[in-house]
């Protein structure tokens, strides 16, 4: 998460994180928040990111795409705070829908207001699912195309 | 492999094939959505094409670098100029984007000038309509492709597969 809307739920995670036991790190991008009980950062190169993710028990985002893959890649329960709840009358409620969709996949939960955060944390702490196969179709076929633009069909 | 300022091919493969990719996306989830294709993209010679940021900065690939237009004008402009001049200089034989806004709307067009074949694929985050990008985008593309079958439907766009 990375705008400085984005504060408030900052400020939410930092305020649960002595209750919950476990080490909480936030990358917090421009907005400069720096945590009383949590580790921030503002951002990282991609090969530590990709490190902080495999560390990670429990994704707590705002439904962001890049985040929501590498959570289910490595399956990690997702705890979904989409734009909306932190910014009422975005401009966009598409997040609401991808975040709704991984709910429904029952890889995560949806928050619909700060003040469930703690709650939607617990339940997503008691998410059970299987490993994640992911649709590839898009891939295999843009493979085909490259190999007919290569001349290899 | 980092190439620093220049551009190398890809040499992880013993035999890379030899048809030149251009990868084009900006950080965060549009590069993720383009490293989750690399199942496709990466046993040719690609090279990214992406915006200097700290999360790409220190990416092991082949990779042009351009500033951001929202830190520099004049910086995105050279930078663009830069990505222009590979693409006129080196042909690739497919230009493939998941989304770089500004530079899309540049490339795009040259590469249906000058006849590089172009793919873009628009962000999994786009569910009910697509970006203004990606609008403009579709005009200049030969292959323009979402991730949400109602919406490929709407528009009359190509559907290949989702994000899930």
């Amino acid at each position: 998460m990375n705008d400085a809307p984005y504060l408030p739920l900052f400020e939410a995670m930092d305020g649960l994180a002595p209750s919950l036991g476990e080490e909480v790190v936030m990358q917090v991008g421009p907005s400069g928040f720096e945590g009383k009980n949590s580790r921030c950062f503002r951002y990282l190169p991609e090969d530590e990111m990709q490190a902080v993710f495999d560390r990670a028990g429990l994704i707590v985002c705002h439904a962001g795409i890049g985040t929501i893959l590498n959570g289910m890649d490595r399956n990690i329960p997702l705890v979904l705070v989409p734009r909306c709840v932190v910014r009422p009358g975005a401009e966009t409620d598409q997040q609401m829908t991808v975040a709704r969709k991984v709910e429904a996949l029952g890889r995560g939960v949806v928050v619909e207001t700060l003040d469930g955060l703690g709650a939607g944390i617990a339940r997503g702490r008691a998410l059970e699912f299987g490993p994640y196969e992911r649709d590839t179709s898009l891939c295999d076929f843009l493979s085909d195309l490259l190999r007919e633009r290569a001349g290899l069909v | 492999m980092r190439t620093g300022k220049g551009l190398r091919s890809n040499t992880d493969t013993l035999f890379p094939l030899t048809m030149k990719v251009v990868l084009l996306c900006s950080w965060g989830g549009h590069l993720q959505e383009m490293l989750d294709l690399r199942g496709a993209w990466g046993p040719y010679d690609y090279r990214f094409i992406t915006y200097r940021s700290e999360r790409t900065r220190g990416m092991d690939e082949p990779l042009l670098l351009i500033e951001p237009p929202w830190n520099s004008i004049p910086g995105f402009l050279w930078g663009l100029m830069r990505a222009a001049k590979s693409l006129l200089f080196d042909r690739p034989g497919v230009l493939i984007s998941t989304g770089m806004g500004w530079t899309d709307i540049f490339l795009f067009p040259l590469c249906r000038l000058i006849g590089v074949y172009s793919i873009y694929i628009e962000s999994g985050a786009n569910v009910d309509y697509v970006s203004g990008t990606a609008r403009i985008v579709r005009k200049f593309a030969d292959r323009f492709i979402v991730k949400w079958e109602g919406l490929a439907e709407e528009i009359g766009a190509e559907y290949h597969g989702g994000i899930f």
